[in-house]
C-alpha cells in the first residue's frame, strides 16, 4: 500500500531532518494528483502502484569489500566493480543493494583533494547544507509522475562533490541491484561540480528475472559550475520484467560541458531523456545513446537540450536498434529560447530494423524562439540491414549471424567509442547476447 | 572441378538461364560473354546463391553438390563472386571486414601480417593504404570497387571465382592490371570463370575455354578464337 506511512517510515529510519520528510510528502500528494504521462507507451496502467515494496533497507555497510557477504559481493564481482578498484580505474565505488548501499569507497588522493563521494542518505546527515542547497533544485519534485513518486520514496543513490578546479581523472562508478519481485528502487543522485573541475561518473544497473514487474524510477541531477567538465555515463541492463522511468537533468553554467553517455539494453519498458539546461554563456552538452529493444519491450530514448544563453552549443546523437518484436523510440526536445544567440544544436537518430516485426519511431520536437545566428538540425535514418549487404558478407564466408553482429557494431560504434573501453567491452558483450538470442529464435 | 550442370534459373515467372552446363578445372581460365541482359549475371549470382532466383540443375564444388547451400556455406568452400555492383558498408570498416571473412573461411592471419598482406594486395589490385582503413566500398568510384573486389579475392584466395564484369569501370591501364593479376592466379591454381561483354579484357588473357551466352542459354563454346570473331562481328553469330 502506497501512502503516507510508506514515506514516514522511510525518513524516520533514515533519522532525516524535518525538511525532508515535509518534502517526501508533498510529493506523494503530487504523485497522487498527477496523470499518467500519455505518451503512447502501453502497459504503464499496468503498474500495480500498491503492491511495489518501496523500501528494502541493508544492514550491511562496509567499505571493504571483504565485510561485504559472499552471495552480495559475487555480484558486483561479476559486474567487475572489485577489480576496477584493484586495478586502480576508478576514484571511487558505491555498490546498491536494493534500496541502500552495501559498499562505500573512496580513493585517498581523491577524499584528500576534498571531493566527497557517498551515499546521498548519508551525505544527508554528514553535509546536510550542501544536499539542501541542491536537492531537487535542477528536477522538480512535480517534474512528471515518477519524479513525485520518486521523492516520495527515494533511497540510497549517491553525493558527488567535486571542489573548485579539481580535475578528477579516473571515472567514479555506482552499481545498482534490484533483488526481487514488486521490488521498487528509487535512488537519487546528486552530482555537484565545482567552477573548473571535471569528473566522469559512471553507473551500472541490473536485476534478475522474476515474473512479476519491478519499477525503477531514479532521479539525477547535475549542476556543472562554471568551466566544470561533467561525463555521466549509464549503463542500464535491466532484466525484461522492469520498467525503467529515470528524470536526468544537468544545469549548465558558463562554459560548462556535460556529457550524458547512455546504453539502454534490458527492461520491458524505458524512459529515459537526460536533458541539459543550458543556462551559462557558451554552455554546450552532448547526448551520445545506444538503445536495444529485444523482443517484447518498448524502449524510449532521447534527450532534452534547453537554450537559455548565448553561444551556447549541444549535441544528439541517437543510435537505437529493433530486434524482432521490439519496439523503439527517439524523443527528444530541442528548444533554443529568446536571448540564446550564436548557439546550434545538431541532432541525428539513427535506426536500425532486424526481423520483420521490429518497430521504431521518431518523436522530435523543437521549440525555437531565437532566430539570430542560430543554427539547428535535425536528421533522422531509419534502415534495415538490406538484403543486398547480408549476401554480399555471406558471399565472402561470414555467417549470417556474425554478419548482422559486424554491422551492428560498426552502427554503434560512434556511442561506444565515448565510454571506457572496460565497459564498452563488457556492453559489447550483453548486445552480443541479444543478438544470439534472435539467432537461436529464428533457426 | 566446378561442375554446373542443366542450371535452369528463374525469377517467377520469366526463365532467365536455360540449361546451361559449364565444367571449370583448377588453373583454368573460362570466359563467358554475351550481350546485355544476356543471362549472365543471374548465371553468375544463382551459382553464388544469392537469393531471389528458383534454381534448378545441380552445381558441385569438388564433387560436393552445393546447390542447396546458403551462400556463406559455398563461400567457405572455396567460391567467390566479385560483384557487378558491389554494396557499400558505411558501418564496417574495410580491413575488419576482411579479416572476418578470413576468419570464416579458417585462414586467419595475426594482425600484424593480415594488415601488411592486405595493404600489399590492395596494392597490387591499384589502391592506396587508405583504402585499408575505409569503409567497406562507401564513396568508392566503380573502378575502385572492382579493384577492391579483386583485393579481396587475393585475400581470399578461392578455389573457384567468377568474377562478374570485374573490367567495366576501368581505365586501360587497370584493365591490363587486372588480367594480369587474373592470369597470376589461374597459374597458382585458381579456377576462374571471367564474365564480360567488352572483349577487350580478352586481349590480355589467354583462355583456356570461351562460352556465348546468348537469351539465358549457352549458344557457343569454342576457344580463344571466339572472341576474335565477336570482335568482328558482334554477338549476333
Amino acid at each position: 500500500m502506497l501512502d503516507k506511512s510508506v514515506a514516514e517510515e522511510i525518513s524516520e529510519r533514515k533519522k532525516e531532518p524535518e525538511w525532508m520528510l515535509k518534502l517526501r510528502l508533498n510529493a506523494l500528494r503530487r504523485f497522487n494528483e498527477m496523470k499518467m504521462p500519455e505518451w503512447p507507451v502501453p502497459n504503464l496502467a499496468e503498474i500495480r502502484f500498491d503492491e511495489i515494496n518501496y523500501y528494502t533497507p541493508q544492514s550491511v555497510k562496509s567499505s571493504s569489500w571483504e565485510k561485504v557477504p559472499e552471495y552480495m559481493r559475487a555480484i558486483y564481482e561479476k559486474m567487475g566493480i572489485p577489480a576496477a578498484e584493484r586495478e586502480l580505474l576508478v576514484g571511487g565505488s558505491i555498490a546498491q543493494y536494493q534500496s541502500e548501499s552495501i559498499y562505500e569507497k573512496i580513493m585517498k588522493d581523491w577524499e584528500r583533494k576534498g571531493v566527497i563521494f557517498m551515499s546521498l542518505d548519508r551525505a544527508l546527515s554528514e553535509h546536510p547544507k550542501l544536499v539542501r542547497k541542491y536537492f531537487s533544485n535542477a528536477v522538480k519534485i512535480d517534474d512528471n509522475k515518477f519524479s513525485a513518486l520518486h521523492y516520495a520514496v527515494w533511497s540510497g543513490g549517491s553525493f558527488l562533490y567535486v571542489p573548485k578546479g579539481v580535475k578528477v581523472g579516473v571515472p567514479m562508478q555506482i552499481y545498482f541491484y534490484m533483488k526481487s519481485k514488486n521490488e521498487g528502487q528509487f535512488e537519487h543522485t546528486l552530482i555537484i561540480a565545482d567552477e573548473g573541475s571535471s569528473v566522469h561518473y559512471i553507473e551500472g544497473c541490473s536485476a534478475p528475472l522474476y515474473d512479476k514487474s519491478s519499477l525503477h524510477s531514479a532521479v539525477v541531477e547535475v549542476f556543472a559550475h562554471n568551466n566544470s567538465h561533467v561525463r555521466y555515463t549509464t549503463i542500464q541492463n535491466w532484466s525484461r520484467n522492469v520498467y525503467n522511468m529515470n528524470t536526468k537533468r544537468a544545469l549548465v553554467h558558463d562554459n560548462a560541458l556535460v556529457e550524458w553517455v547512455g546504453a539502454s539494453l534490458g527492461s520491458k519498458v524505458s524512459m529515459l531523456y537526460p536533458c541539459s539546461v543550458l543556462l551559462g554563456r557558451g554552455a554546450k552538452s552532448s547526448s551520445f545513446s545506444i538503445t536495444l529493444a529485444p523482443k517484447g519491450t518498448v524502449k524510449e530514448g532521447g534527450a532534452k537540450m534547453i537554450h537559455l544563453a548565448s553561444n551556447t552549443k549541444s549535441i544528439i546523437l541517437s543510435k537505437s536498434i529493433s530486434l524482432e518484436g521490439g519496439h523503439s523510440v527517439y524523443r527528444g526536445l530541442v528548444k533554443i529560447g529568446k536571448g540564446a544567440t550564436n548557439s546550434s544544436c545538431n541532432v541525428k537518430c539513427d535506426s536500425v530494423l532486424i526481423g520483420d516485426d521490429a518497430k521504431t519511431d521518431t518523436y522530435p520536437y523543437s521549440d525555437i524562439q531565437e532566430s539570430d545566428h542560430v543554427q539547428f538540425s535535425h536528421e533522422a535514418k531509419t534502415g534495415r540491414i538490406s538484403e543486398h549487404v547480408l549476401s554480399y558478407m555471406r558471399s565472402r564466408g561470414i555467417r549470417e549471424s556474425d554478419a548482422i553482429t559486424m554491422y551492428i557494431n560498426g552502427f554503434i560504434k560512434p556511442v561506444l567509442e565515448q565510454i571506457p573501453l572496460e565497459y564498452a567491452i563488457e556492453l559489447n558483450r550483453f548486445i552480443q547476447i541479444e543478438l544470439e538470442d534472435v539467432d537461436n529464435v529464428e533457426n | 572441378m566446378l561442375k554446373i550442370n542443366n542450371l535452369n534459373v528463374y525469377i517467377g515467372k520469366r526463365h532467365l538461364v536455360k540449361d546451361a552446363s559449364m565444367q571449370i578445372n583448377s588453373g583454368e581460365l573460362h570466359v563467358l560473354m554475351g550481350k546485355n541482359g544476356s543471362g549472365k549475371s543471374t548465371f553468375a549470382n544463382a551459382i553464388m546463391g544469392l537469393p531471389g532466383y528458383d534454381v534448378k540443375g545441380s552445381i558441385l564444388l569438388d564433387g560436393e553438390d552445393i546447390t542447396g547451400m546458403g551462400i556463406d556455406a559455398r563461400a567457405r568452400r572455396g567460391l567467390f563472386l566479385s560483384f557487378q555492383n558491389p554494396v557499400e558498408i558505411d558501418e564496417i570498416k574495410n580491413s575488419l571486414f576482411v579479416r572476418q571473412a578470413m576468419k570464416a573461411c579458417g585462414i586467419a592471419q595475426e594482425l600484424s601480417e593480415f594488415k601488411l598482406s592486405f595493404i600489399n594486395n590492395l596494392a597490387k589490385a591499384g589502391l592506396d593504404e587508405s583504402f585499408y582503413s575505409r569503409s567497406v566500398n562507401s564513396g568508392f568510384s566503380g573502378g575502385e570497387k572492382k579493384k577492391n573486389e579483386l583485393a579481396q579475392m587475393l585475400m581470399l584466395n578461392p578455389k573457384y571465382a567468377i568474377l562478374d564484369e570485374i573490367d567495366s569501370g576501368l581505365d586501360i591501364n587497370s584493365v591490363k592490371n587486372a588480367a594480369s593479376i587474373i592470369t597470376s592466379q589461374v597459374k597458382k591454381g585458381m579456377g576462374v570463370l571471367l564474365i564480360t561483354h567488352n572483349p577487350l579484357i580478352s586481349e590480355f588473357l589467354n583462355p583456356d575455354m570461351v562460352h556465348i551466352f546468348s537469351n539465358g542459354s549457352i549458344a557457343k563454346q569454342g576457344g580463344k578464337e571466339l572472341i576474335a570473331l565477336i570482335k568482328g562481328e558482334g554477338y549476333d553469330l
